[in-house]
């Protein structure tokens, strides 16, 4: 393999900052809770752990970012390294498989991530069923405990709200205030007329764009 | 003049729903197309210009002379007179329409085609078909809404055709009644830019971009779509 660029270097050089980084945060939360006692406060587990999930998080986020480079690499002695004195570390740095309890954790993450992935962002189908059902009732409830307003500016009040133009109106609307239309309404009530008097509304199977087109254009009629 | 389109398919239970989105995109509100009359006329094949050159005995006299006839004529299309109609309003703006075949969309995602609109100032328009040898093959009304984004015209409506004669010989039937193209009630939303001058890459490319955003604004709410070039095809064949 080509010599490694100084740029490579300053990345494994950051996996052994990172890696170091989340060895000893790990290290103090076992020396606490090996030292401490009964145990120490939840307090500073909870910092402790949000620290290590940070380093882990980075870790995860370098490896994946860098794994072309990673994967790629590769460790060999050289001559000059005192293989006889350090053997134990030699033969770790050498190993290529995982240890046998590291392979366990590596399958039980898979496991877990698999679970994860199936079970819809960790809930369950019914799960998220029941959050749903119970969310429109309670956002309601909530709902119902405030005074809603504003729908009109000052300016509109004062010059009264029934000279307000809001475009639209519902149906109902329209038939309530029956008289009081004002123009903007008269113009979709006219249109709802319309609708009304057409014959065979909503019945009937529907054409093709292509037929619509067709026909717009050269005045065809599709055949039925 | 250049005009490029998408086109939708809205149900009419999404009618109201539709014209409130597109009230809110646009900022304005909707105004009405009432009734826009169009009359679609189809040139009269030249007559005599079938059999008319069969001179000599040639034996691939057929083949020559539809070449001959292509050669001579060209394509040729269909034509709309358009006004908008009011009952009581005597004086009526007729536009005479032209629209030409679609170009191939290729990459460009949006329906193309060159279009032209003469607005007809004097004297009668159906008399002026008649001589250009152009006869009345049909008949509609588009009703519905305008709403206009930016330089984007987005028009929501659905075709009525003219009632069918009441039948005298049946006892069912009555009142002549005009039926909706659809008989389901399927409004067509038609979002279109019109660029000047075509042939300028630059302003096309602004158009179709303008029209490439509102479809991707209306995303989820209704699916525009590049019109079938073939079912646009004003040709007569």
């Amino acid at each position: 393999m080509a010599t490694l660029s100084p740029q490579d270097i300053r990345i494994l050089e950051h996996t052994r900052q990172r890696l170091a980084q989340l060895t000893n945060s790990l290290a103090s939360l076992q020396q606490q809770i090996h030292t401490i006692e009964p145990l120490p406060p939840w307090s500073s587990l909870h910092s402790l752990s949000q620290i290590i999930s940070q380093n882990l998080a980075s870790v995860s986020a370098h490896l994946t970012t860098h794994g072309p480079l990673l994967s790629s690499l590769v460790a060999y002695p050289l001559p000059l390294y005192p293989g006889r004195e350090q053997e134990p570390v030699l033969n770790q740095l050498l190993r290529k498989k995982f240890e046998p309890h590291v392979e366990d954790w590596v399958e039980e993450g898979r496991l877990a991530g698999e679970e994860v992935v199936k079970k819809d962002g960790g809930r369950g189908t019914d799960e998220i069923t029941d959050l749903w059902e119970w969310a429109g009732i309670a956002a309601n409830e909530q709902a119902r405990k405030h005074e809603w307003g504003g729908d009109y500016t000052a300016d509109e009040i004062e010059g009264g709200i029934e000279n307000v133009v809001t475009g639209l109106r519902d149906d109902e609307s329209d038939e309530e205030e029956g008289e009081k239309e004002d123009q903007e309404g008269a113009w979709l009530a006219e249109w709802e007329g319309q609708e009304n008097k057409k014959p065979e509304e909503g019945g009937g199977k529907s054409l093709s764009m292509d037929d619509m087109l067709r026909f717009l254009v050269r005045g065809e009629e599709p055949k039925e | 003049m250049h005009e490029l389109l998408l086109f939708g398919a809205i149900p009419p239970s999404r009618h109201t729903q539709l014209l409130n989105i597109l009230s809110g995109i646009s900022s304005m509100q909707p105004r009405p197309i009432r009734s826009e009359k169009h009359l679609v006329f189809k040139p009269n094949r030249p007559p005599g210009s079938v059999g008319s050159l069969k001179v000599g005995g040639a034996q691939d006299v057929n083949v020559h002379k539809s070449q001959i006839q292509a050669h001579a004529l060209g394509d040729l299309f269909y034509m709309q007179l358009v006004a908008e109609v009011e009952e009581g309003k005597e004086e009526e703006q007729w536009v005479l329409q032209f629209r030409d075949l679609p170009e191939v969309a290729r990459q460009r995602g949006v329906t193309s085609r060159l279009v032209a609109d003469v607005p007809v100032t004097s004297g009668d328009p159906m008399e002026f078909m008649k001589a250009l040898n152009y006869s009345h093959v049909s008949t509609y009304t588009i009703s519905g809404h305008r709403f206009t984004h930016h330089s984007a015209s987005l028009v929501l409506y659905r075709v009525t055709l003219p009632p069918t004669a009441v039948r005298s010989d049946s006892t069912s039937g009555g009142l002549p009644q005009a039926r909706l193209l659809d008989p389901s009630g399927t409004y067509i939303l038609q979002a279109s830019v019109r660029v000047q001058d075509g042939s300028k890459v630059e302003t096309m490319t602004k158009g179709v971009n303008e029209l490439l955003g509102l479809k991707e604004t209306l995303k989820g709410v209704v699916e525009l779509e590049i019109g079938d070039r073939l079912a646009l095809d004003t040709r007569v064949r």
